[in-house]
């Protein structure tokens, strides 16, 4: 929702993924829905300091650029 | 379904896997050399390498990683199945087991350093050494760190390649135009089931498989977007090395996708290509880089031939809960009771000649007869566990021993099974320990280094008789007569013939190993083996010979259900008298009859003196008769001897459905349980074995009160 509001609101997004633990596809495809909303807006979408996990998860999933960091 | 019920059904084919493994292993260990023998293993450790990767559990997974890659080197024809390989491969199987476990219950993982070093140094002999031992050092000093650390550095290299698609195509793979093109396509409640799509990538990063394209087309803006549904869909590209089955095995934990999988695209040359810094680096790679090596076209091919039959079989059956099966049996067991009571009810108004009651009563019997079969299960799932148990005591003891099993697709009732398992444990451990004798001993008697303990099940006159026989020194009557009377088991003068010696080991307290081993020997087993025996309606002899073998028989009724009874009266009562203690019945005449003490009195049987014991007294039950000339005397084969038992008269001999007394009442000295009659009336059913004890007892009383 505040991702939502973000892009409504024109911001450019960035998110911290330093934490990030473990991910599942369902988190995978919320960062790439939001991606693709926010570049429709073209607004900047950067993930910072991906963690290992994630960047990891995030290409296995063919998804590299989205947490290429 | 939710992840944990998936995840139970991934421990219960662990669990199957492991059984068909040990019986894969008594072949192997046969001589068998066929080469469907020891794919049927790899098969199994591969099943659960998958299933430990879908599910999470990292160090069950990394360590049948390890094992499955020795096991590869052998059915690849790398390495040669010597013996102390195969010790070894039976070893790491009993690891495996106890990984399997503490992944099922979430125990500590097993210390499995050792063994990991044994595998890679096995493996390595192969020609591969340094590599897997590179890996072993990871996953053992710092699994977790190692899990993640691995993939990272791959995909960082990966992701050099993506970025600049250029250098990988000048290092095209020759057989590149072979590798294999997956279509994965979860399906949108993929999620829900908790097939969670990004481990199973994972799963196949790990054999080298790179993603070529992940279609995102589907996936909606974050407006519309729903969490639990799966948007995307993966195309992939495997080396041409990965066996079929290894790609389709990952998959084989969810059905919530649609896989396509072909070889050879050469649609897609500009990413297809398989960088061997790729394949050497990843951990999962190495084996099938060495299957390669060795013979590439039987790593692939034979797997996909062996895969069918397995598939067809596992369509045959589907699991039921146990309750539902137990709710089932219950409903049968009434409505046996119900259609005898209609028979009688019946028959009260003349009307017993009726064609229908026969057919019902034929469909009920058989209804039944199938309740109970579905309930029946081979003693195969028992005896599977014995092989490692007598692995394990020929660790302990030194003693080489050699298993024997007979019978295993006998099939008793699942309470049976259940609950044998114990003694039959109990005996077997009793065998290596006290029955073998070291290898050193043995030779000096002329036998054959190796022991032999044969273990066999079959059916004989409606009962299961397992078997546990050794060839070893025998039981030493003098030792176990001296023993007992030490013990105060026995009066010193007591004269006992050796059936009677020999049962003394089934006495409370009773133990004559020498020295007392950590295996058996502290006094705490026989007994209670008989009293578990005992309890399942069961009986238990030996027979031995000195220096030549002992041998433990164990009878038990197929069922716990049902129950062959004789229907006898006393006074107002019914009760029922199990047919399987009952040797004969009959009236007596005055000389048979001998007064024995103010109220004993025995029963000359062709020449053998029987207790009489008046079930009237020791029930209570009023208005019985009490003269045995006029009564019906029926001789029971207890536990603790032959008893006749003082009846009324016999009413009828028929099949009875058990009911617990101890579950809807409370536990009475000498009654096992209870049954319905046709009437509606509940008719209790003797315990034999108990009265025989009790009588017993009283008739010593008397003696010594004399």
């Amino acid at each position: 929702m505040a991702l939502r509001r973000a892009i409504e609101a024109g911001e450019p997004i960035t998110i911290d993924g330093s934490l990030v633990d473990r991910a599942g596809l369902a988190c995978l495809q919320v960062l790439e829905a939001a991606r693709q909303t926010a570049s429709a807006a073209g607004l900047s979408f950067t993930i910072e300091a991906p963690s290992a996990a994630l960047s990891d998860i995030a290409t296995i999933a063919g998804l590299g650029e989205l947490a290429a960091g | 379904m939710d992840l944990d019920a998936i995840q139970g059904i991934f421990f219960q084919e662990c669990d199957e896997g492991l059984a068909g493994m040990e019986a894969n292993f008594a072949l192997l260990r046969a001589g068998d050399r066929e080469p469907e023998t020891i794919n049927g293993v790899f098969r199994c450790v591969h099943s659960i390498k998958g299933g430990a990767g879908a599910f999470g559990h990292e160090r069950l997974q990394a360590y049948t990683h390890h094992y499955e890659t020795l096991l590869d080197n052998v059915r690849n024809g790398t390495l040669t199945l010597t013996p102390d390989l195969l010790d070894l491969v039976m070893g790491a199987f009993d690891l495996l087991a106890d990984h399997v476990a503490a992944a099922r219950d979430g125990t500590d993982v097993p210390a499995d350093a050792g063994m990991l070093e044994l595998l890679a140094a096995a493996s390595g002999g192969a020609g591969h050494a340094s590599a897997p031992l590179v890996d072993i050092a990871d996953a053992t000093d710092a699994p977790v760190a190692a899990q993640v650390q691995a993939p990272t550095d791959d995909f960082d290299d990966l992701m050099a390649f993506l970025d600049d698609v250029a250098p990988a195509s000048d290092d095209i793979d020759n057989s590149a135009a072979d590798n294999w093109r997956l279509d994965y396509r979860p399906t949108a409640n993929a999620l829900d089931n908790g097939g969670e799509p990004v481990l199973l990538l994972r799963e196949l990063s790990r054999m080298g498989a790179r993603v070529i394209d992940c279609d995102r087309s589907t996936l909606p803006g974050l407006d519309a977007l729903d969490p639990e549904i799966a948007y995307f869909s993966w195309t992939l590209s495997l080396p041409a090395s990965v066996a079929e089955d290894d790609i389709r095995a990952v998959f084989e934990f969810t059905d919530a996708c649609a896989i396509t999988l072909s070889r050879g695209e050469a649609g897609e040359p500009a990413v297809a290509p398989s960088p061997p810094t790729i394949a050497a680096r990843d951990p999962s790679a190495a084996p099938t880089a060495i299957s390669e090596a060795a013979s590439p076209p039987p790593a692939a091919a034979v797997p996909v031939i062996a895969r069918p039959p397995a598939a067809a079989a596992a369509t045959q059956t589907i699991r039921v809960d146990l309750d539902k099966l137990d709710r089932l049996v219950n409903l049968v067991g009434e409505l046996v009771i119900t259609q005898a009571m209609l028979a009688q009810r019946l028959s009260e108004n003349d009307l017993a000649g009726i064609a229908e009651l026969t057919d019902l009563e034929h469909l009920t019997r058989e209804l039944q007869e199938s309740t109970m079969a579905i309930r029946a299960q081979p003693m195969k799932t028992v005896f599977s566990r014995v092989p490692r148990i007598i692995r394990e005591l020929e660790g302990e003891t030194g003693k080489r021993v050699r298993l024997d099993l007979e019978g295993e697709m006998t099939e008793v009732d699942k309470t049976v099974v259940e609950r044998i398992g114990e003694p039959l444990t109990h005996l077997i451990r009793n065998a290596v320990d006290h029955g073998l004798e070291t290898t050193e001993e043995r030779i000096a008697a002329g036998k054959p280094a190796e022991g032999v303990v044969r273990l066999s099940a079959a059916h004989h006159s409606g009962r299961i008789v397992i078997t546990v026989a050794d060839d070893g020194k025998g039981i030493d009557r003098q030792r176990v007569k001296a023993k007992a009377i030490e013990r105060g088991i026995i009066h010193p003068d007591a004269t006992l013939c050796d059936e009677e010696i020999d049962n003394l080991i089934f006495a409370p307290g009773f133990s004559t190993a020498a020295t007392i081993s950590n295996i058996s020997g502290r006094g705490v087993g026989m007994d209670v083996v008989r009293k578990n025996i005992q309890a399942l309606g069961g009986r238990i002899c030996i027979q031995s010979r000195q220096g030549v073998g002992s041998s433990f028989s164990l009878s038990l009724p197929l069922t716990l259900a049902v129950l062959d009874g004789m229907i006898v009266t006393i006074g107002d009562q019914t009760l029922v008298v199990p047919l399987s203690h009952i040797v004969e019945s009959l009236r007596p005449t005055e000389h048979t009859l001998s007064s024995f003490g103010p109220q004993g009195r025995l029963l000359d049987v062709r020449g053998a003196y029987v207790p009489v014991l008046a079930i009237a007294d020791h029930l209570g039950i009023e208005g019985a008769e009490r003269d045995p000339s006029r009564a019906v005397l029926i001789v029971v084969d207890g536990d603790q001897g032959q008893m006749a038992l003082l009846v009324d008269s016999i009413q009828d001999q028929r099949q009875v459905v058990v009911k617990s007394l101890e579950a809807n009442y409370q536990a009475i000295d000498g009654v096992a349980g209870a049954t319905i009659l046709g009437d509606g009336r509940v008719a209790l059913i003797v315990d034999v074995d108990a009265l025989t004890a009790s009588g017993r007892l009283g008739a010593r009383g008397l003696a010594e009160a004399a």
